[in-house]
């Protein structure tokens, strides 16, 4: 472990990811500074190309920054080996994305499942949990339902059980709810958000649907890449939602 | 022995003990007058269009290997394209490369072992139906080989594939990256 000390989850300083294109240099995140701490959950919104995705990947340590760093329990993602890194996602880090979340031929609970074998840690309880996430998700009843056997909302909920199983200190999710009804999205995000709480996680949502602000802690408004705006606090975020705009 | 027709005539020989062979030869050579004294083996190459025949079937042979491995190889790696976005998500979560190395490798090992063994068997099975006037002999040495390298070219043609795999990237693959 670093000798640095944080209060924070994940923070990360001054990250910039510039990409050379054949028209010049694009700077897709431009000095994102931002600090989630241990169950806290934050929305990272803002207009198409405003660099959420970049920073989620940057985040998620799939994407190394240009510059910068990403501290995440005290250890810098972005000064790490390949290795380091994947074990890293592995380890301390859940994630579902917008599509082809799963993997088609296991079932509900194999794919939950996947991320403790991932680590070696499938034993009897994790199983156990497994089963119980899942429930908790409303899943009970389809528990050995493949993929292709679940609506897309069921999927995505399987998706959050395995982001969240392996005890990971932050969880990102990409669109949760893009592919899914108004309702169905609203009981999805509640329920995500309620563990995230519960379980003390550090949680970050990208989201084109402010409505779905209304579960977090913290919205974070990104602009062609740079970090403008912070809403905090119920009214703010509320007003937000309300106004359906950023 | 008429020398205006030529007729040559074969007398075989066997050995009690094989070892004799040189000792048998000089006294043969001693005893008959032109004589030639060969192995069966010798004779039988010695056949007009044995060996062409024999190399051309050699060929074809390797060809048929080589062509294997490029079907195979082939057959692997569009395989892999078609669960890119699997392997991606894998990644993603953090499988480690060397994992999705071995997985690759153990399927392709698995799936190659069950395709030669109903080929072997199949292959067993029509030869049984074979007149006897098809030249052609399975014989224990030949089959093993064949099966032995049917069971490397597996994993010979699956390498790209395997490379492939190793190099997906999580973010393209995932179409995270624009
Ligand atoms: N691999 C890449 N190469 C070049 N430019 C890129 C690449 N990835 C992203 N960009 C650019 O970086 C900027 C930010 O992209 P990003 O995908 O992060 O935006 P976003 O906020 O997720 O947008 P959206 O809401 O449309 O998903 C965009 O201008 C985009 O064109
Ligand atoms: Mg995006």
């Amino acid at each position: 472990m670093a000798t640095m000390t944080t209060t924070y989850a994940l923070e990360t300083r001054s990250v910039v990811k510039t990409y050379q294109t054949d028209t010049g240099t694009i700077q897709a995140v431009d000095d994102v500074s931002i600090s989630v701490a241990a169950g806290e959950f934050v929305a990272l919104v803002g207009p198409s190309g405003s660099g959420k995705t970049t920073m989620l990947s940057i985040l998620a340590a799939l994407l190394q920054p240009t510059s910068g760093q990403v501290l995440l329990d005290g250890e810098d993602l972005a000064g790490m080996g390949d290795v380091d890194r994947v074990a890293m996602r592995r380890e301390k880090i859940g994630f579902t994305f917008q599509a082809n979340n799963l993997v088609p031929y296991l079932s509900a609970v194999e794919n939950v499942e996947l991320m403790l074998r991932l680590n070696n840690r499938l034993d009897k309880t994790g199983k156990l949990r497994a089963r119980e996430l899942l429930a908790r998700l409303g899943l009970g009843e389809r528990l050995n339902n493949l993929p292709g056997q679940m609506s897309g909302g069921q999927q995505q909920r399987v998706a959050i059980a395995r982001a969240l199983i392996h005890n990971p200190s932050l969880v990102l999710a990409d669109e949760p709810t893009a592919s899914l009804d108004t309702e169905r999205a609203y009981q999805v995000v509640e329920t995500f958000a309620a563990l995230i709480h519960e379980q003390k996680r550090a949680g970050i949502m990208v989201t084109h649907d402010l409505r779905m602000c209304e579960f977090v802690d913290r919205v974070l408004l990104m602009q062609d890449g740079k970090l403008v705006r912070t809403y905090t606090g119920r009214e703010e975020i509320m007003e937000l939602v309300k106004g359906g705009r950023h | 022995m008429n020398s205006s027709n030529a007729v040559a005539n074969v007398i075989l020989v066997r050995l009690t003990n094989p070892e004799e062979i040189d000792l048998v030869t000089q006294r043969l050579t001693a005893q008959v007058k032109n004589i030639e004294i060969a192995t069966r083996q010798t004779a039988i190459e010695a056949l007009p269009g044995y060996s062409a025949q024999q190399s051309t079937l050699n060929t074809q042979g390797g060809f048929t290997l080589f062509i294997g491995v490029l079907v195979i190889g082939g057959f692997f790696q569009i395989q892999i394209l078609q669960k890119v976005a699997q392997i991606g998500v894998l990644k993603a979560i953090g499988t480690a490369n060397p994992l999705v190395a071995a997985s690759s490798v153990i399927q392709i090992v698995v799936v190659t072992v069950i395709g030669v063994a109903i080929g072997g068997l199949l292959a067993y099975l029509f030869s049984l139906t074979f007149p006897p006037t098809v030249p052609i002999v399975f014989n224990g040495t030949t089959s093993l080989f064949a099966v032995i390298a049917l069971l490397l070219i597996g994993p010979l043609g699956g390498l790209a594939s395997i490379q492939y795999a190793v190099r997906i990237e999580p973010l393209k693959a995932l179409g995270l990256s624009s």
